[in-house]
């Protein structure tokens, strides 16, 4: 009997709060889907809300981020202009300036309050250590430590990487830390250029001219791999301090909402 | 000043989106770009063949979705990137997700730099 009424009164209070449009507890569960970086869950579930109850700022705010992170931007970008609410601009203009708009980002920027126009000028100066600096002063202590953790975090030069890679093909993939890479760049590269130097020495010009086209391409394919690899070893070294600083100084951007 | 500094700084950021973190958001971002002839193509000729493919999205649609916004030329030259990636085939450099009962590498086209 007892357990019957358990359930009873569980399946009550399941169905309290069935309607999602008058649940207290739907805009925090989007909003932790963007947290959780469920972004195409996040934008189909605040479609489903929009559509289902109508448009709420915050589910509005929470979706364009999620369109914002998965690159789909033109209607984010549109729909962040028409909600004017402080949230809102914050991720509107941090959207502009990473997407290089810089006259749009300066419009936005100057709306905001003061705190806020340091906090995002600081994370924007964030891949320049010293600008980084220079802008964090004034700013939370810890965004400056965890700045300089950021930035301890880099390993690996792109530039190097690609410069080795022209000079010795692998060898950048080798500095970025990849064996197998230098090794597969360092044969192919190996094999389309003595191919193309053979053919040319046998007066096969038709031949070593498609072979040096597909050499070309091995050689620039392989540089533009030396520096991607460097890069993408720095990101993912370096992602989450950034992550930090931006739920610190920006926590709008992550999804997090104001009181 | 302030507009300077800004425009200076922002010079070399990191776009907004994020690296798919699940096995939902990269097939979001893999529906939306067009189909293209050369993967229509590759795919007519393998149609049959099982995929082992270890990179998502694949290299057929990957060089679709950066000839679609890149151009042929870029597309080629960061091909040829991505099959040296896919040597390296390590977390250092990749994220790795499980899609279709398997782990794979993703590897979405960012922008064309």
């Amino acid at each position: 009997m007892r357990v019957v009424v358990l359930v009873v009164a569980l399946l009550a209070a399941a169905t309290a709060h069935a309607d999602p449009c008058t649940d207290p507890e739907v805009t925090p569960r989007l909003s932790a889907l963007v947290h959780a970086r469920r972004f195409a869950d996040a934008h189909h579930a605040a479609t489903d809300l929009r559509v289902q109850c109508g448009n709420q700022d915050a589910w509005r705010l929470l979706d364009d981020i999620a369109l914002l992170r998965l690159e789909d931007r033109p209607y984010a970008l549109a729909d962040l202009t028409s909600l004017h609410t402080p949230a809102g601009d914050i991720v509107l203009a941090w959207a502009y300036t990473t997407n290089h708009d810089d006259q749009a980002a300066r419009t936005i920027i100057q709306r905001l309050p003061a705190p806020r126009q340091a906090a995002l000028l600081a994370l924007a100066a964030l891949p320049d250590e010293d600008a980084f600096d220079v802008a964090a002063r004034g700013l939370d202590p810890r965004a400056l430590d965890l700045g300089r953790r950021y930035h301890a975090a880099r390993e690996k030069s792109p530039a190097f990487a690609g410069v080795l890679s022209a000079l010795l093909p692998g060898s950048g993939q080798l500095y970025a830390g990849s064996l197998q890479a230098a090794a597969v760049t360092f044969v192919l590269n190996g094999l389309f250029i003595g191919a193309t130097v053979e053919l040319a020495r046998d007066k096969q010009y038709v031949t070593a001219a498609a072979a040096g086209t597909a050499a070309s391409f091995f050689y620039v394919g392989g540089i533009i791999n030396a520096a991607d690899l460097a890069r993408r070893r720095n990101r993912i070294a370096q992602q989450p301090y950034a992550d930090e600083l931006e739920e610190l100084l920006l926590p709008e951007v992550g999804g997090t909402l104001g009181p | 000043m302030r507009a300077l500094a800004l425009v200076a700084l922002t010079a070399c950021l990191p776009p907004v989106a994020r690296d798919a973190a699940n096995a939902i958001d990269p097939r979001y971002r893999m529906n939306r770009p067009a189909q293209s002839t050369v993967v229509d193509i590759y795919r007519s000729a393998g149609a049959n063949a099982p995929s082992r493919c270890k990179m998502v999205p694949t290299d057929s649609q990957a060089f679709a979705m950066r000839a679609e916004t890149c151009g042929g030329m870029r597309a080629w030259i960061w091909g040829v990137s991505r099959l040296f990636l896919e040597q390296a085939n390590s977390s250092r450099f990749t994220h790795a997700i499980r899609l279709d009962d398997r782990l794979r590498w993703i590897d979405l086209p960012g922008p064309c730099a």
